[in-house]
This record gives structure tokens, sequence and C-alpha cells, in this order.
């Protein structure tokens, strides 16, 4: 048999991408696959042939990101009672008060979870917070947490946090071929965040109960690794689109090395599923993504989300007892929380 | 790059009017607990008023530019699959009279049956323009009804659709001294000297010779209001490279009729 035959008899490995202890896994972690020399340069096709990535995130986009991607230890209880971790794993600030987005596999079993945040991207992530688990899906692997405490164990006030954040995106509108940037704290990453940078390569869809087509899975080719699940996928307009949570590890049959990886990112989208959502959260959501827009100029594509927030914030019943002036304000707060920097009357500049 | 604020109109329960940063003006309507349909109404800056009359909704909104406020108003109505905008509505020939800058639209009658335009000619710039009209020199002002007639708007003026656009501009001018010296000017510069004789008191043709002995019929002369201590009765104007300064005087016969020049000359 070929060589090259040799490689196309493959097998598909899942391996989530938990670092530290990952029981039942094929390949352990946190040792690394050695990738960079036994991954041959002739690799079977891809789904999508990798474009190269130009542009992307500017620098300062990069700083602020870096910090609002944390490490998450999960601290399980050992056979002496005692609190050990157990595997570490990366989150999302998905709001300034503390709420984090990750895996549920990040956080699971965990009888608490501590929080590590990063100054810059240099310098390796501290423990700060500790964390509960307040919701998650299990089947899309989701979870979101909260910060509860400082790593002294006094509780936080959230409303105090201020915390770095990044605004939800909307994967659905992602299209094959957009530029991904990856973040996250990946056991082969070191000590310090990383960042690795791809395409989206794919989708997988399911049928929801009202038989509409939902994308539970986006494909791509940038390199993810242990340790990386629950971090951050953005776009160019740096707003959080996908999950680090998976790669499909190609391994070859005959030589039983990895020939070839896909990983595989959890749909933002998904995070509905995990929680409801509270009515006004989703206002501020879409305020913050029509705001993610401006900042791009794109204010075409920023209409939408900004007249969808409208048009659920006046559904609210509570609007109906306030007078249009209390509207206005609190939409101007709103927005102004959610990135918008208003102008005045006759300028747009 | 800021966006504009949040003006918020409550039409009633459940059916607002907004502009939402540099977005379309949009209404916005439903059940309480449900999100809202939309509609993108118009561009526009602000909104200014609003009226549901049956399925009918007229709302009176404005642009907002740099040095004015242009007032507008657009006819919605309700059908089963949202909202449609029916005034106006392309082709709208009468809409060459709908001057608001620095104006007003209102509702003129308790319906939606009549409306009140106001506004200056700033922006009416023509090759027969005798004056240069900068947002802070002086303006013609015009007020007309507009009356609903099907769905359509229609000005309440007597001058037909085909008669020469300045003779219908004039209809619908506010007498004022400047006024009739804006026409008296373009009318004797376009060679109409009948037309511009109508603006002189006295039948008196030694005005007119008087005025193009000056070289005040040269259509490519423009000229410019001075402000300065006249009377009510009086305009100073001058050339715009100010080598050159007029005086005109005018008096009004009676209350709402039309200014009338009763002597030019050079200073």
């Amino acid at each position: 048999m070929s060589k090259v035959r040799g490689y196309l008899l493959l097998t598909f490995i899942f391996v989530l991408l938990v670092a530290g202890c990952t029981p039942g896994l094929a390949i352990p972690s946190p040792t690394p696959l050695p990738t960079a020399t036994m991954i041959p340069t002739h690799t079977p096709t891809p789904t999508v042939v990798p474009t190269p990535v130009s542009g992307g995130l500017p620098a300062e986009e990069i700083r602020r990101i870096s910090k609002a991607v944390v490490q998450i230890f999960n601290f399980q209880t050992g056979s002496y009672g005692v609190e050990e971790p157990y595997s570490m794993g990366s989150g999302t600030i998905i709001h300034p008060e503390g709420q984090i987005l990750t895996n549920f596999h990040v956080v699971e079993d965990a009888s608490s979870l501590a929080i590590a945040l990063s100054s810059a991207p240099d310098r390796p992530p501290v423990v700060a917070y500790v964390a509960e688990v307040v919701e998650y899906n299990i089947s899309f692997d989701l979870a979101l947490i909260q910060i509860t405490a400082d790593v002294d164990g006094e509780p936080v006030n959230k409303s105090e946090l201020n915390l770095p954040w990044i605004p939800l995106g909307d994967s659905d509108s992602l299209q094959l071929g957009d530029a991904l940037t990856i973040f996250g704290y990946p056991a082969v990453g070191g000590e310090t965040i990383s960042l690795t940078k791809g395409v989206v390569s794919g989708f997988e869809t399911e049928y929801t109960e009202s038989e509409e087509s939902m994308r539970v899975w986006i494909k791509t080719d940038a390199s993810l690794n242990p340790g990386n699940s629950g971090g951050a996928a953005l776009t160019d307009k740096g707003v959080l689109v996908g999950i680090p949570t998976l790669i499909r590890l190609d391994i070859g049959e005959e030589t039983g090395v990895p020939v070839g990886s896909m990983g595989r990112l959890r749909p933002v989208n998904l995070v509905d599923y995990v929680v409801e959502v509270q009515p006004l959260e989703i206002v501020r959501r879409l305020l913050a993504k029509a705001a993610a827009f401006q900042e791009e100029q794109d204010f075409e594509a920023a209409q939408q989300p900004a007249f969808q927030a409208l048009a659920l914030y006046l559904s609210l019943p509570k609007i109906e007892e306030m007078s249009e002036e209390e509207i206005a304000d609190e939409l101007l707060s709103l927005g102004q929380e959610a990135g918008w920097r208003w102008g005045s009357w006759g300028s747009i500049s | 790059m800021g966006v504009m604020g949040v003006d918020l109109l409550r039409v009633e329960l459940s059916l607002y009017l907004a502009k939402f940063g540099l977005y379309p003006i949009a209404l916005f309507w439903g059940q309480a607990g449900t999100p809202f349909d939309c509609y993108p109404v118009t561009e526009g800056d602000v909104i200014f008023d609003a009226r549901l009359v049956g399925d009918e909704m007229g709302i009176i909104f404005a642009y907002i530019g740099a040095s004015t406020v242009t007032p507008d108003f657009i006819l919605l109505r309700g059908e089963e699959d949202g909202w449609r905008k029916v005034w106006p509505s392309d082709p709208e020939p009468w809409r060459d009279l709908w001057k608001t800058a620095d104006g007003d639209v209102s509702f003129a009658a308790g319906d939606l049956s009549l409306l009140r335009m106001e506004g200056s000619s700033w922006g009416v710039f023509s090759e027969e323009d005798p004056f240069f009209e900068c947002h802070a020199c002086a303006h013609r002002f015009f007020d007309l009804l507009w009356e609903r007639q099907g769905d359509k708007y229609l000005p309440q003026v007597t001058l037909p659709l085909d008669a020469p656009y300045y003779d219908r501009l004039w209809e619908i001018t506010q007498p004022s001294p400047y006024a009739s010296l804006f026409e008296f000017l373009r009318r004797l510069r376009v060679g109409d000297e009948a037309g511009a004789l109508e603006l002189v008191a006295e039948v008196e043709p030694s005005l007119l010779d008087q005025a193009g002995a000056l070289g005040l019929d040269d259509p490519a002369v423009t000229y410019m209001v001075e402000w300065g201590p006249a009377a009510e009765e009086t305009l100073l104007f001058s050339t715009e490279d100010l080598a050159r300064e007029f005086m005109a005087t005018f008096i009004q016969p009676s209350e709402g009729e039309d200014w009338l020049l009763t002597d030019i000359g050079e200073r």
C-alpha cells in the first residue's frame, strides 16, 4: 500500500479541547501532539482550501479582547476530600458584571471554579475570581458561569466589576471563508494567551422541532488545542461568534498518527438554548451587535440589529408605564452601555 | 464616529414612531410582550408630530442640516400586511411648491384633510435669481395650505400647474419689501416689463427706465441685501462685490397686499 493511500485510510477521533485531566479520551493531555513534525504537508483535501488571512483585528482590539478571554480552572474534590485542580479551559466574559461563556465540559463536575485574567497578552493570567455555574446545556456543551467572589472568597458586587467583555455576534450570518481569530489558553501555547487564525471551513446543521435548520457546529482550519475549550472565536469585527469545543483528528490507519485535524466551534447563537435570556439582555446584545457594525462604519448592517433591539425593547410591558422621555433616556443609556457613541443632532462626526 | 440620539413619539399605546441613531424614522407596533413589528418610514432626523385617523397616519418630521431645519410630511396607510406610504408618491408635480426650509408643517384641520406649509426660499436657487440668498441673507417666505384630495395633497392655489414656475411661486410668497424687490428685478431681468410694472407703486414707466439705466436688468449681476438702519419701507442692496450700492423704497397699499416700489436709485 502506498504511503499516500495509507493516509487516506483514516480514523476520526473527536477530542474535547479541555486540558489537564480528560478521562476517556484517546489523546492524553496536557502532553500535546507533536503536530508540527508529524502532520505531512500533503494532507488530505480539506473541506475548504484555507485562504490566507489578511487584515484581521487591529492590535488595540486584540489587547482588549485578550483581557476578556479568561482561563478557567476546574477544581474537583479528590479522594481525600481535598479540592484539587482537575482540568483547565478557557472562557469569554460576555458582560461587564462577570458573566462568562464557556463549554460545559470545562466546568463539568467542578466543586469550584477559579477564573484567571490576563492584564496583557505577554503576561500569564492571574487567578482573581471564583465563579459558579449559572446555566448549562449538555447537548450543546455550553455553560454560563458567573463570577461571585474574589480569590479570597469575598463576595463581589457584580455591578462594580466592570470587566472587559466581548459582545456576542451573530453566528448565523457567518459565511464560508470568513476570517476567524481564536483566543484561548491551550496547554500547548505556554502560560500566556494564544491567538490563532483561520477561516470558517464549514458548518453542520440540525433541525429543530419546528423544522427550522440550526447551525450546531462551525468548522474551522484554525489551530485548536486542549485548553482552547470555551474560548473565543471572533470575526474581524471583534464580536464573539463561536466557542472552540472540539478538534477532529484524522488518524492514518496504518501509521496510527494524526494526518489532519479540523476544529469545531459551537455557534454563539446557541447560547439562547443555554439560558432563558432576559429580553433586556437580548436588547443589550442586539445593540452591541449594532455597535460593532457601527464601529466598522457598516451602518447598513447595523440597522437590522438596531431595529430588532428597538422592536423588542418597545414591546417590554414596563414601557407602557414609562413616559416618552424616560424611554428615550433608557435607550440612550442602553446604547451607551453597548458601545454606541451618541452624537448630537445634525452631526454624525 | 457618533450617531445621533433617540427621538420617540408615542402615537398611541403600543404604537411608536422612533428615530434611533442615524437610522431612518421607523414605526413600531404590536402587542406588549412580543417583539413589535417595524416599518422604516422615511429618512429624517427628528419627529415633530403624528396623527392617527382611522387606518391612516400623518407624520410631520424634519431634516436637520448644518444651519436649517426642513420639516416634511408623510402619509401612511395601515394595510393587512403592514404600513404603506401613500403620500408623497412619485410623480408629484405640485411638490415644486413644497418649500419648508426654516419653516413649519402643521395639521390645519382636526383630521388629515388639510396641511399648512410655511417655509423660506433658502435653498431655492435658480439662474433667474437676482439675489444671492445665503442662509444669513434675506429670504422670501411662503405660506400655503395643502388640501387632501384622494390619496394626494394639492396646494390651494389658483394658477394651474402649467403656469410659469416663478408665477406660481409668487402666488404663495408672503408680501414683503424684499420679496417685491426680488420679483421686480427678476421680471426686469427676463424682460417681463409688464410684470415688473405690477410691482411699481404708481404706473410710472420711468421707474423701469430708471432701473434699466442703473443696469439692474443685467441678468449677469447678483445682489445682496444690506442689513442696516433702514426703515421697513426701505431696502439697501449692493452688488456681491459691494462695488455698487442701491436703495429701494416701498409702500404697502393695505395689509396683506404686495409691497410696491416707490423709488429705486444708486447711493
